[in-house]
């Protein structure tokens, strides 16, 4: 029998069937096609043999002893993972959330906070007095100008008093 | 099941939930006792959604529920103990540090096991085993070398069977082992071996079709005495 043989009486051919068997040895073939190929089983022993050998291959494939699991070793991957011992290891969610902080870390980072605060405060303080110090007060700044204007307004004055012959 | 499970589940975000209590904190409210709830009620979406709330209790659960499964996945990759359990432990901590991008509605232990088999293989990669696939593309393997091979005979064991299966496993390129472990011990659909590899399910079933060719062509090479040389039946 050749595998390019039709069957009448299934409608599947055995090329087709050797194509599908896989499948339907797995499990993994729609029950309509399923029917189908089990009829022209039925009907041909060429693919009835090869069906056979698949069934034999998975015989093999029988599971070994299992392998033991640690005593405990839910709990230790479980600490381990919740616990941060690896930075990697943490929930995206939780490494973002303030659930992981302790009094201790709390207490720490309002101590640098304040100090910030008061270290900002005196910086600024000195600045400013440091500025102030450094600049001419309101009447130095208008004392020069002032007196040029009146040494001039008096020089013109003097000149206006000696009369035009002076010009 | 830690005493944690004794209360409803899933502790989901809010204003009261974990993220403002350590992650390892007992029960919120002893005033309001809960009936126990029996483990089976919490499916695995129930268990990350409380893992990913801060209930540490909820993670071992999960890797209690799992982690047979995977000791027996990495077992297939190694004979050691001791990098089997690395293995799953490393598989177990790439999903708790990946839990937020588990989409809940998808299978956990599809996606559990997908993470598993990367980090086997990776311990492959490292220790420059099974090298097969750098020298021989594996899609376009032979299709079938010819000849079949007979059941094992009803005097082995099984343990002698298994032992057998596992030395021809060996001697596959891990492209071929991976799925045929997923397939045949695992028990996989095309569907969640396709999942777990990446692939789409006409690979699974082409790859497939080649594992088992090179299965049966090394059980053929390695153990003669179980070949049965006869014509082809076609």
């Amino acid at each position: 029998m050749k595998h390019e043989d039709l069957k009448p009486d299934t409608g599947v051919r055995c090329d087709r069937a050797r194509e599908i068997l896989p499948r339907y040895l797995d499990g993994e073939l729609p029950e309509g096609q399923a029917a189908a190929l089990r009829r022209h089983l039925m009907a041909c022993p060429a693919c009835r043999a090869a069906a056979a050998e698949g069934r034999a291959l998975e015989r093999w494939f029988v599971p070994g002893e299992a392998p033991r699991v640690p005593e405990g070793f839910a709990a230790r991957v479980a600490a381990r993972a919740t616990s941060g011992v690896s930075a990697a290891a943490a929930p995206e969610r939780a490494t973002s959330a303030p659930a992981t902080a302790t009094p201790a870390t709390g207490a720490l980072r309002d101590f640098v906070l304040l100090a910030t605060a008061v270290a900002a405060a005196a910086l600024f303080a000195l600045s400013v007095w440091l500025g102030l110090r450094a600049r001419p007060s309101g009447e130095a700044l208008m004392a020069e100008p002032l007196g040029e204007v009146l040494q001039e307004l008096e020089a013109l004055n003097a000149a206006e008093a000696e009369g035009p012959s002076a010009r | 099941m830690g005493a944690a499970l004794t209360r409803p589940r899933p502790s989901l975000p809010g204003p009261h939930s974990a993220t403002s209590r350590p992650a390892d904190a007992g029960p919120t409210d002893p005033r309001a006792p809960v009936p126990p709830m029996p483990e089976a009620e919490f499916d695995d979406a129930d268990l990350v959604r409380a893992t990913l709330a801060g209930d540490g209790e909820a993670f071992q659960t999960l890797v209690e529920r799992h982690q047979g499964r995977l000791f027996a996945l990495a077992a297939h990759y190694t004979r050691s103990r001791a990098e089997v359990e690395d293995v799953v432990q490393e598989a177990f901590l790439k999903a708790y540090s990946k839990l937020a991008t588990f989409q809940l509605q998808a299978s956990f232990s599809t996606w559990l096991h997908r993470i598993a088999v990367n980090t086997a293989l990776d311990l492959l990669k490292r220790h420059g085993r099974n090298p097969v696939t750098a020298v021989e593309d594996p899609e376009s393997a032979a299709r079938d070398a010819g000849g079949a091979v007979a059941a094992p005979g009803a005097e082995l064991e099984r343990e002698e069977v298994a032992e057998v299966t596992r030395r021809v496993l060996e001697e596959l390129p891990e492209i071929f082992r991976t799925v045929l472990v997923l397939r045949e011990f695992e028990e996989r659909s095309y569907l969640e071996i396709a999942e777990i590899l990446d692939v789409s399910i006409g690979t699974v079933e082409s790859r497939l079709f080649r594992a088992r060719a090179r299965f049966k062509e090394a059980l053929r090479r390695l153990f003669p005495e179980y070949a049965e040389p006869r014509e082809s039946a076609s």
